[in-house]
């Protein structure tokens, strides 16, 4: 186990080393969650950036309470939705030409992966509110325990685990009218 | 068998789903879904939506070698921007009081200005 706050520590005085330990250990971490908010490489990279960026300018105010993945999955997240939106006011033209570059990009195996069945999950989970969404992918793709989720999203663990709960059964629903479900 | 669930443990199998619940949550689960089959049925599905919802996102490459290059240079060139901005603001405060107290537009406090006059006076 990697002494994560230690390595904080160290960044908070500019320790170059410590920052390189903490980007290797984190930023495959980053870029998967980025994925879940964003789903694409191109602006997930672009998150992970930003992300470990801000972890080098306020090292100095991370608060011991918290996890150091809790701390910075938080900023990932502000950082994602910060990416979505500003996604959202790209004209179409400047948004369809980054999508064909992070395909440009991609292996076979990531074609293979965008098949029909893919396509027909993510426009069922479109069809959930953003809090759902959001806890379905926290939990589900990310791995997160709901605790983690609580710290990450600032809301009761109580709130976490009834939000995945009814998030599971609309889910599931919108799932099995698409024939993806049993 | 048919089991009355709580709530409670309903709302946990989510997380033994995902393998994130402590020790004690995970034998109390597992407790309960030895003899439940409504809950079995439930961690079923949880598992099958656990696979659609990874396969809805596109496989994540790794890190790249050139991200953390652009990255550490980024920190760095915020870094030496950040000292030499604060470089600047301390010369342009010190050098503005400077000339606004030549002209008199700033007075010092009364009691560090009585206390001039009085070096002054004694010095005759």
């Amino acid at each position: 186990m990697h002494d994560e706050i230690a390595w904080v520590r160290q960044v908070a005085q500019g320790d170059e080393r410590a920052f390189e330990r903490l980007f290797r250990c984190y930023a495959p971490r980053i870029l998967r969650f980025a994925m879940s908010y964003l789903n694409d490489p191109a602006h997930a990279e672009e998150v992970v950036q930003e992300t470990m960026i801000a972890v080098w300018k306020s090292a100095k105010e991370y608060k011991e309470q918290s996890q150091v993945s809790t701390w910075i999955l938080g900023i990932a997240r502000n950082k994602a939705l910060d990416c979505a939106r500003a996604r959202q006011r790209e004209p179409e033209f400047l948004r369809e030409k980054l999508d064909r570059r992070a395909s440009a990009r991609a292996t076979p195996e990531q074609i293979a992966q965008r098949d029909s069945q893919a396509e027909r999950v993510r426009s069922a989970l479109e069809k959930l509110s953003p809090e759902h969404r959001e806890v379905m992918m926290l939990a589900f793709y990310n791995e997160l325990s709901y605790s983690e989720i609580a710290q990450i999203l600032n809301c009761p663990e109580g709130t976490v685990k009834s939000r995945v709960y009814y998030a599971k059964e609309q889910l599931k629903k919108l799932l099995s009218e698409g024939g993806e479900m049993l | 068998m048919r089991l009355r669930c709580s709530q409670e443990l309903r709302e946990l199998l989510p997380w033994y789903a995902n393998n994130t619940l402590t020790e004690e949550e995970r034998a109390k689960v597992e407790a309960h879904l030895a003899r439940c089959e409504r809950c079995q049925q439930e961690l079923r599905e949880l598992r099958q939506i656990k696979e659609l919802v990874v396969l809805s996102v596109k496989s994540v490459p790794e890190p790249s070698e050139e991200l953390f290059s652009r990255t550490v240079e980024r920190t760095r060139s915020q870094g030496r921007h950040t000292i030499a901005q604060l470089s600047w603001q301390i010369f342009a405060l010190g050098f503005s009081l400077g000339v606004l107290y030549e002209r008199g537009r700033v007075r010092l406090e009364p009691e560090i200005e009585a206390f001039g006059w009085e070096l002054k006076r004694r010095k005759g």
